[in-house]
């Protein structure tokens, strides 16, 4: 437990599945060598096997307190980062050659099963799945790193590796049961999801939240009465942890999705759901039955013209909104970031 | 054990170097790290079903030339783990008692630290370590350290050397002297890292030819 | 409570010392060979968490967009990072004013595609110095040229083409991605001072919403992004937004929250459809029988707003029963034979005014069918079009448009219902519709439901159908001229159009009309253009590939090509050059016609080999520039300075600010083309080759080109920006905000709609504090459209569509291209790129499947025995291709998806969909002679279809995919 707790609320029904958080996270922070193959932010279409795949199945976490093993995802489960024969295709002289992934025709990538899902055409369902590290009250990871090279802050919640001290042992990455922690085989140390903290210490939002086009993620304090994440988790009840029964408290919440009405067998719409309730029990607890009863009775009030604070901040017309305190543009804060000359700019 | 003085280390650099050959070998037995002494309950949890540090023997010998000390080890490995990608490497340690009389299983303690040397197949490198209990360990002072290992005919051959003089806070090892020496082995292909290893029962005594 | 989290002491100290930075590795690799990282010095911090602060830091950053169509969503503000002399990443500006509280803002507009850019610039595929082939055409046999040397040769055969063959034979291949800004215009004013031949390709593009056009005489009409939380009910219907409105789709998501019903209408249950409060599958091609029965219920339950028709649009006006056409006021009484006539219940006559929709107390007869006695004293029965409508209506009942459909006739009564029942509806305009053969029936078919219901000009309310918004300046600068002086410039036309406005007609028919003079007008002040599916089906032999079309197109009257012969032949539409006369220069400029035309395996067959030179401007290396002769490495959109049209949607100019210097040898395209037209000045001086006349008569001056083309030096190689500021200077809708403003602020509202004829047919005021209406000149202000009866027309009586009973809309069932097959492949834009850009980077295939595959139903893959990622054989009648199999639940059965922008090296052999889409052009696209069904800019010119693409598909054995 820290003092105080960062958290996210992301909205499955805003989310598009579009990757740009992923992209923004990968630009920002996963480019240098050894990270080719890391997605701190992914997006999934579930159903589906997810990424690393399927993780759900690898194991971590508590149960009934007690740690849990767990199994050590491969790189090619959270998708091999494909190199291309750019050169041989396009300036190669071989006007045969076809562009290709490198090591063969891959079977598995980090998006592989993009928009497949369940069910049976037409009663077909999915919906997107955007995730990154949970930053968990009891982090799984933390207690698992024989070093102690895993901390939570106190100010905030964030949990990071002290990169200087790990030694690549990867015993957090089993012990993760979201195994949101990637191995650089380059440096030989483990690395995840920062939370942006470069950015949240000085009140600018994620990459992932800012950049995100869905105006999916929200930002904030967990104990702050009048943020939105206090609202949607606490108030209205609507956002939950992803397998609460994991037992390590993750501080990233979730608005379940909505989806049109599933057809009979002459292909008329019927009152059932789309996406059996029984799956996203499986995925977010029994809660989530009344999450979506209450999402549902609130937009059917603002059909009806009532006024909805809950729909309201849904929609949080005006988007810093969605990010409590994390509200100031990179461009507010410029001054400090300047490189000149070499040097970090002093200008405050 | 002995550490035979030799006129010139030079010649002992290599783990299958022919003067090894004239080099008496101890045969050190080898044990599982005891699981209760894991760092935390995960790592209990996650090998209490799994065997590891399964080396039952390994071979250790020792010269030094009064400046530097070379410790040659040879164990048996169906096929080496270089620890490539994201592969767990084979490994060795060499440890020795910084002051007090430090727990080996326990890697030393805060009054009792131990100073080891690691080397790892992956990047075929050599560091030296301190540690002060388990989980515990942190780069070691400048002794120099150098290694070198290679796997033939189902056997890693891996020689350690260090400088017998060492910066404060590191093991001083004294020509004519005699301290202790511990080891440990790990098993890349078993995921084997940090406190899952074979270790030797306990420290051996290890005495440095004048 | 504090904003920010404590922050460590590092930041105030200059404790770090001259620390570098590791560069990102991609930046690495490409920097190298720039030795621009060679005096980085290694990186050194204190910890951890240092190292990435310091990640978090810049030498710069401006303010930048990406040059590319993107269309619906576009355009996007960014903060471009830079350091070290590279781009190393980019983030959303998000500064877009909300415009009222009760809407949301539009930021923080940005993709997954634009957020990489940064990386994707520095890619293998970029281009870094001319080259030259060296080896046959498409062998990859390259040799790096200096820009000197690839010049002059290309100017050299530029002046051996237009002396010995004539200018039009020269052709500016213009792909989608022209901006509107500087360096098109470079591009344009090179061509009119030429007179070289510009493809209009965007009816080639599948995009011409010729149902738009033939029913609104105009195609653009979209709203502001906002005015969707305006809707109760919003229809998705031939578009997936979620795929290609990226920036755009939380005003969907929002508006649901807020009470609006979202209705996803498609074959499969897309990315868009999760989303929605009602999805309604159909089969693809199929959407009229849909659209035609909700029309059919909205007239049976006595829903129609009659008011509106009667004011808006043709329904009141009589046809005659003898030919089919208008009855018009020569018909009577021997007066103006393009006046149309309407009658009341009382039995009484009365012309509808061309002037304005005003009806000034006329209360026509809708249902009117009577006999009258026409000038010549015969006598013939007439009836309103809305009795005509109503009748073909009746057979769309929601039982046998289900059989038509597959919709459930219980689900079309409930999407009905919603319809009717909506205070506000309005529809999210894709362009899919466009790409399948009968799609301009689809599209009226659709727009009836919105008319018949006075669901037109109202907040939240009306149909979409073309998105353009750009600045007026543009033309003055590439005429060099103003408006004033351009209008009086013409000929033949010209007197014409003056004619037009000493008659009062409307600025959008004005300046629409003003348009087709850049398709015929040897006086006209602008480039010459032509119709780009024509060329390739004329001169590049496409329409070879329709020989059977007779086989696939049910009632198809005449082979294609003797239809596309006939129209040629009787003027309708314009081809340039002429059919006997074979085009000898490609340049392609923002093409890439190889990996994009439909049947695009016989333009290396039929038009390569007539080619002097092929010549490719671009970033990147494409597939067309691998059949190039000279490939020129443009700037890429951080590396110049410049500006883009956008949409109503995002009434925004979008500007973007040269960040860093071109990579390698790369140069901005307006200096490319600048310096192409000093090249030619030079080698017409040293060849003594002073001035000819081109193609259509005009003087074109050789050995001043260049100064010409500068305005005697005024806007030279080097100004691209100065040339960028000036075209926004000329504009009525931009200039209200300086250049320096927009540069430095990346954007700024237009002030107006302006008179560009790719904008003036929204017809509607642009005001600061309320999202974009469109044609509300039209239904509140009560200006004509430009239609041939002035209103909205669903009654066509052309000869053509009285022959294809295509006179008014109804459902056609779909042809089978290629051949009988038992599956339909259809596609549509990818999430993963927009055209080819990103389609091979890293990034984006590192998210997707890294090669390309076809979408599946599980129910077709069960059936033959194919699971996913499994090689298959797809093919027809006309060709094949290999592709691996995506098997989803969410496919519709009977319907695969080929998303699209593949480039042919994707594929084995090279061979893609393409290779199996004949696309025949449609023969009532061809129509002419007609006041409104006529060539104009983007609008009224043949499409080209491959959404009803027949083929089967077979699995690869093992053996036979290991040989790929």
């Amino acid at each position: 437990m820290s003092d105080r707790q960062v958290a996210m609320v992301i909205d499955l029904n805003k989310c598009i599945g579009c990757q740009t958080c992923t992209i923004a996270c990968k630009t920002m922070w996963t480019s240098k060598e050894g990270m080719e193959g890391m997605w701190w932010n992914t997006v999934s279409t579930a159903p589906g096997e997810g990424t690393p795949k399927g993780w759900e199945q690898m194991g971590g976490g508590f149960r009934d307190g007690k740690a849990q093993p767990g199994r050590l995802p491969k790189q090619s489960e959270f998708g091999d980062p494909w190199e291309f024969n750019y050169e041989e295709t396009l300036f190669g002289g071989d006007p045969h050659a076809t562009l290709k992934p490198s090591g063969g025709d891959p079977d598995w990538g980090t998006n592989w099963d993009e928009d497949v899902g369940g069910g049976e055409y037409p009663n077909s369902f999915f919906f997107y799945i955007p995730r990154i590290c949970n930053h968990c009250t009891k982090p799984a990871c933390m207690e698992a790193c024989p070093r102690g090279a895993i901390f939570k802050r106190d100010e905030d919640g964030i949990v990071l590796i002290n990169e200087d001290h790990c030694r690549g042992f990867r015993f957090c990455q089993e012990a993760c049961p979201y195994k949101e922690i990637y191995y650089n085989a380059v440096t030989g140390k483990s690395q995840k999801c920062l939370f942006c903290l470069p950015r949240m210490e000085e009140g600018v939002a994620t990459a992932c939240s800012r950049q995100c086009p869905g105006r999916v993620r929200f930002l904030g304090f967990l104990d702050d009465e009048d943020g939105p994440i206090h609202k949607l988790v606490y108030d209205h009840k609507v956002a939950l942890p992803l397998h609460p029964e994991y037992e390590t408290e993750p501080n990233v919440f979730y608005i379940p999705p909505l989806a049109p009405p599933s057809f009979d067998a002459e292909g008329n719409p019927t009152e059932e759901d789309r996406i059996p309730i029984t799956y996203l029990m499986s995925l977010f607890g029994g809660e989530v039955v009344e999450a979506l009863e209450t999402l549902k009775a609130e937009k059917a009030a603002r059909k009806r013209g009532e006024p909805s604070e809950l729909m309201d901040t849904l929609i949080s017309r005006n988007w810093v909104d969605l990010f409590g305190p994390f509200n100031k543009s990179p461009k507010d804060i410029e001054a400090m970031r300047l490189m000149e000359g070499g040097q970090l700019g002093t200008a405050q | 054990m002995q550490s035979l003085k030799v006129t010139d280390i030079s010649g002992f650099l290599d783990p299958v170097a022919r003067p090894w050959n004239g080099i008496a070998a101890e045969r050190v037995d080898m044990m599982p790290s005891p699981l209760g002494l894991q760092p935390n309950d995960y790592i209990i949890a996650s090998w209490e079903e799994r065997p590891y540090g399964e080396l039952e023997v390994l071979s250790a010998a020792s010269v030094h030339d009064g400046q530097r000390i070379a410790v040659r080890l040879v164990w048996e490995k169906d096929k080496p783990s270089a620890g490539a990608g994201e592969g767990f490497p084979d490994a060795a340690a060499i440890a020795f008692p910084v002051r007090g009389d430090p727990l080996l299983m326990q890697m030393g303690s805060a009054d009792a630290p131990i100073h080891a040397l690691q080397w790892r197949a992956r990047g075929n490198e050599t560091r030296s370590v301190n540690a002060e209990g388990i989980g515990s360990s942190k780069p070691g002072p400048d002794v120099a350290a150098a290694g070198k290992g290679g796997w033939s005919g189902g056997n890693w051959h891996v020689v350690m050397t260090r400088n017998l003089a060492v910066p404060q806070g590191g093991a001083v090892l004294v020509s004519g002297h005699a301290t202790r020496i511990g080891f440990a082995v790990w098993n890349g292909h078993n995921e084997e890292r940090a406190g899952i290893k074979a270790v030797s029962l306990d420290w051996i005594d290890l005495e440095l030819e004048a | 409570m504090t904003a920010a989290l404590s922050r460590r002491s590092f930041l105030k100290a200059g404790a770090l010392g001259a620390a570098g930075l590791a560069m990102p590795d991609f930046v690495a690799r490409t920097a190298s060979s720039l030795e621009a990282l060679a005096a980085t010095p290694p990186p050194e911090f204190t910890s951890f968490l240092d190292v990435y602060r310091k990640q978090w830091t810049w030498d710069k950053t401006v303010r930048g967009t990406h040059m590319i169509n993107c269309w619906y969503q576009a355009h996007c503000a960014f903060d471009v990072y830079v350091r070290d002399g590279l781009v190393f990443r980019e983030e959303q500006a998000a500064e877009y004013q909300q415009l009222r509280p009760e809407l949301p803002d539009m930021n923080p507009r940005g993709c997954q595609k634009g957020c990489c850019f940064s990386h994707r610039m520095y890619e293998p595929t970029r281009l870094k110095y001319p080259i030259r082939r060296v080896g046959e055409r498409g062998s990859g046999q390259w040799e790096r040229v200096t820009w000197e040397e690839a010049l002059d040769d290309i100017a050299d055969s530029f002046l051996d083409v237009v002396t010995e063959e004539g200018t039009d034979r020269v052709i500016w291949d213009l792909g989608p991605d022209i901006n509107i800004g500087a360096a098109n215009a470079a591009q344009a004013r090179f061509a009119q001072l030429t007179h070289s031949i510009c493809l209009d390709s965007n009816s080639s593009n599948g995009d011409g919403h010729r149902g738009a056009f033939e029913t609104f005489g105009n195609i653009y009409m979209e709203r502001g992004i906002e005015d969707y939380f305006y809707s109760d009910v919003i229809l998705v219907w031939g578009a997936n937004p979620v795929y290609t409105s990226i920036p755009n789709a939380h005003f969907f998501t929002e508006a649901r929250y807020n009470g609006t019903d979202v209705v996803v209408i498609s074959p499969d249950y897309s990315a868009s459809a999760i989303k929605a409060d009602l999805w309604v599958p159909v089969k693809p091609g199929t959407d009229a029988a849909l659209a035609l029965t909700i029309a059919h219920l909205i007239v049976e339950g006595d829903h129609v707003d009659k008011a509106f028709v009667s004011e808006q649009t043709d329904l009141p006006l009589l046809v005659r029963q003898d030919t089919g056409a208008f009855l018009t006021e020569a018909d009577l009484d021997g007066g103006d034979e393009e006046s149309f006539v309407m009658v009341d219940a009382a039995g009484g006559f009365h012309i509808a005014e061309r002037k304005t929709l005003d009806l000034d107390g006329v209360e026509p007869d809708l249902d009117a069918t009577l006999d009258v006695t026409l000038d010549d004293g015969t006598q013939v029965a007439v009836r309103t079009v809305y009795s005509l409508l109503k009748e073909r209506l009746a057979t769309y009942t929601p039982e046998a448009a289900s059989e038509m459909c597959g919709t459930a006739p219980g689900l079309i009564r409930r999407l009905a219902d919603m319809v009717i029942n909506a205070r506000a509806l309005s529809n999210v305009a894709g362009s899919s519709m466009n790409k399948y053969f009968h799609g301009n029936l689809t599209e009226r078919a659709m727009i009836l439901i919105w008319v018949l219901l006075g669901q037109m000009g109202k907040p939240g309310s009306g149909y979409s159908a073309f998105g353009f918004l750009a600045n007026d300046g543009w033309e003055d600068y590439v005429s060099g001229l103003r408006i004033p002086e351009r209008m009086a410039f013409g000929t033949e036309l010209g007197l014409d159009l003056l004619w037009d406005l000493a008659k009062g007609e409307s600025s959008e028919i004005f300046f629409k009309k003003m348009a087709t003079t850049n398709f015929t007008d040897p006086g006209s002040t602008l480039p010459v253009w032509s119709s780009s599916a024509l060329f390739w089906h004329v001169h590049g032999g496409i329409v070879d590939l329709a020989e059977d079309a007779k086989k696939w197109i049910p009632g198809l009257k005449q082979p294609v090509r003797e239809a596309i012969n006939s129209a040629l032949h009787k003027n309708w539409i314009p081809l340039q050059p002429a059919p006997d006369r074979e085009p000898r220069i490609l340049f392609h400029y923002c093409a890439n016609p190889i990996r994009s035309v439909r049947g695009s395996q016989k333009l290396l067959e039929v038009l390569w080999p007539k080619l002097v030179k092929t010549v490719v401007i671009d970033f990147r290396m494409t597939t067309t520039a691998q059949h190039a002769d000279y490939v020129l490495p443009a700037a890429a959109w951080y590396e110049t300075t410049d500006h883009k049209w956008v949409t109503p949607l995002v009434p925004y100019n979008h500007v973007t600010n040269k960040a860093v210097e071109p990579l390698g040898e790369s140069q901005n395209d307006f200096w490319i083309i600048t310096m192409l037209a000093k090249h030619i000045q030079k080698r017409a001086q040293e060849r003594g080759i002073t001035s000819i006349d081109s193609h259509l008569g005009k003087e074109i001056v050789l050995d001043n080109l260049y100064e010409d083309m500068t305005m005697d030096g005024a806007y030279s190689e080097h100004d691209v920006d100065k040339a960028a500021g000036a075209i926004l200077e000329y504009s009525s809708n931009l200039s209200h905000v300086s250049w320096e403003e927009q540069k430095e602020k990346g954007f700024a509202r237009y002030s107006q709609i302006g008179l560009s004829p790719l904008s003036i047919g929204n017809a509607g005021e642009l005001k600061e504090d309320e999202p974009f209406i469109p044609l509300t000149y039209h239904t509140k202000d009560k200006q004509p459209y430009p239609t041939q009866t002035r209103r909205i027309q669903f009654y066509l009586d052309h000869p053509v569509y009285l022959e294809y009973d295509e006179y008014l809309p109804r459902f056609k069932a779909p042809p089978q291209m290629g051949g009988d097959y038992p599956l339909t492949m259809t596609g549509g834009h990818t999430r993963w790129s927009v055209h080819g850009v990103w389609q091979d980077s890293r990034h984006m295939q590192r998210l997707n499947r890294g090669q390309p595959y076809m979408v599946i139903s599980a129910e077709d893959a069960a059936e033959r025995g194919i699971s996913d990622g499994d090689w298959m054989r797809c093919f027809n009648d006309v060709g094949e291709f290999t592709v691996r199999s995506k098997v989803s639940p969410a496919a519709r059965p009977g319907a695969t998806i080929m998303w699209h922008a593949w480039e042919n090296y994707h594929f084995p052999g090279r061979k893609g969909p393409r290779d199996v889409s004949p696309s025949p052009l449609n023969p009532v696209e061809l129509a002419g002679d007609h006041p409104h069904l006529k060539f104009g800019m983007l609008e009224g010119q043949p499409g080209t279809f491959d959404r009803d693409t027949r083929i089967e598909i077979e699995r690869l054995s093992d053996e036979e995919a290991a040989r790929l």
